[in-house]
């Protein structure tokens, strides 16, 4: 049916499509470029034709066995992946989609790719995962206390990173300050089960072995309940209902004792 | 090896591994043997990589230390080797560890006191 339409308006289709459409023979010279490919490259199609392809664009896939244009020529499936071009020291983000040109009896004779700029996209995707990054750090803030008192507030959800994050953050909050004790304050999170509460185990053998003393504060009834229930073992460490009696007890392994004026 | 206070303190190079952490071992029960002291401070600070069996032969030597009649602190693993460890599972036993070399001091004679009354 494409047969129908004819050779004017194709090519006119072609040209006016708004995203770069290029054609290249079995040796990577361009033999088509389209008013937007152009464009794209800040140059008239006169001066590309019979260019290497690679000269051109100078992507990260350029003159490398990742360059897809000459995989589908060899025979493999049309695909679409991303890249990275430079044009007068830009660099551009992409997405190209290469399949391979073939005559009338289906012998390839060359490749044809288009090429959509993902730049705001991609940038996008970065500040996403700032901000995610972002998120993580404050989402685990070490705060120091007082003098060699170190204390970690928790509040939602415990799960593998977040406490592989905990105890990293922790590790190294123990390192700058060179703090003695650290409290683990877990009032805001929700629920306790041996998951969690083997976190809390591993990062307070963590601290011990850094020569830190690691208290749990923040422990509510329900969460005593459960682990008691749940047979689980804090063996050596040492675990507070407040905040204010973990800061107590740190004191007392400080040898500091607080001394109203009179 | 350094004396300090009456104190042995042995700095541990960065290349901690399997073949020379038994020499290692053995130079320093040789050196608390030979020095009669109450107190080894064996610095971990400058160690990157501690993997399980290095580990259980430094805490093997604390133990002999131990035995000699000796108390010992392991001074500033860093952050990345407690983890690292912590994640491999190990027991760590009764190993007495401080992150600076001053808290190791105070570790020692705390308990080079308690021993003594």
């Amino acid at each position: 049916m494409n047969k129908q339409i004819s050779g004017d308006l194709a090519i006119k289709v072609l040209e006016q499509i708004p995203t770069p459409v290029m054609a290249v023979d079995t040796d990577l010279k361009v033999i088509f470029m389209n008013a937007a490919g152009c464009k794209f490259l800040g140059k008239s199609f006169d001066e590309i034709k019979s260019l290497y392809c690679y000269d051109l664009f100078n992507s990260l896939h350029c003159r490398t066995p990742e360059c897809r244009m000459k995989k589908v020529m060899a025979g493999a499936d049309i695909c679409t992946v991303r890249n990275e071009v430079k044009i007068n020291e830009r660099t551009v983000y992409i997405e190209y989609t290469a399949a391979p040109l073939k005559d009338d009896q289906g012998n390839i004779i060359g490749g044809l790719e288009y090429v959509l700029d993902i730049t705001e996209r991609v940038r996008q995707e970065q500040k996403l995962r700032e901000q995610s990054r972002t998120i993580m750090e404050i989402s685990t803030p070490a705060i120091k206390l007082w003098d060699r008192i170190v204390v970690l507030p928790v509040v939602g959800v415990v799960d593998s990173v977040r406490a592989q994050q905990m105890m990293n953050t922790m590790l190294k909050k123990i390192t700058e300050t060179s703090s003695k004790v650290i409290i683990l304050d877990i009032q805001g999170v929700a629920a306790v089960d041996t998951a969690v509460a083997n976190h809390l185990i591993k990062i307070a053998k963590a601290t011990k072995l850094m020569g830190c003393r690691c208290i749990i504060s923040g422990i509510s009834s329900a969460v005593a309940q459960t682990l008691v229930q749940l047979g689980i073992d804090l063996g050596a460490i040492i675990t507070n209902s407040t905040l204010e009696d973990a800061l107590s007890d740190a004191f007392t392994l400080l040898n500091l004792e607080v001394i109203k004026k009179k | 090896m350094q004396i300090v206070n009456d104190c042995l303190i042995f700095n541990l190079n960065e290349d901690l591994d399997d073949d020379n952490v038994r020499q290692i071992q053995k130079e320093i029960i040789e050196k608390v043997k030979g020095a009669s002291t109450k107190g080894v401070i064996i610095d971990v600070s400058a160690v990157r990589v501690i993997n399980v069996f290095t580990f259980s032969i430094l805490r093997d030597t604390a133990r002999m230390i131990y035995m000699l009649g000796a108390k010992v602190v392991f001074v500033g693993f860093k952050a990345g080797v407690a983890s690292a460890l912590v994640d491999l599972d190990i027991e760590f036993g009764d190993i007495l560890t401080s992150v600076t070399m001053e808290d190791g001091f105070e570790l020692l004679q705390s308990n080079v006191n308690i021993s003594n009354e």
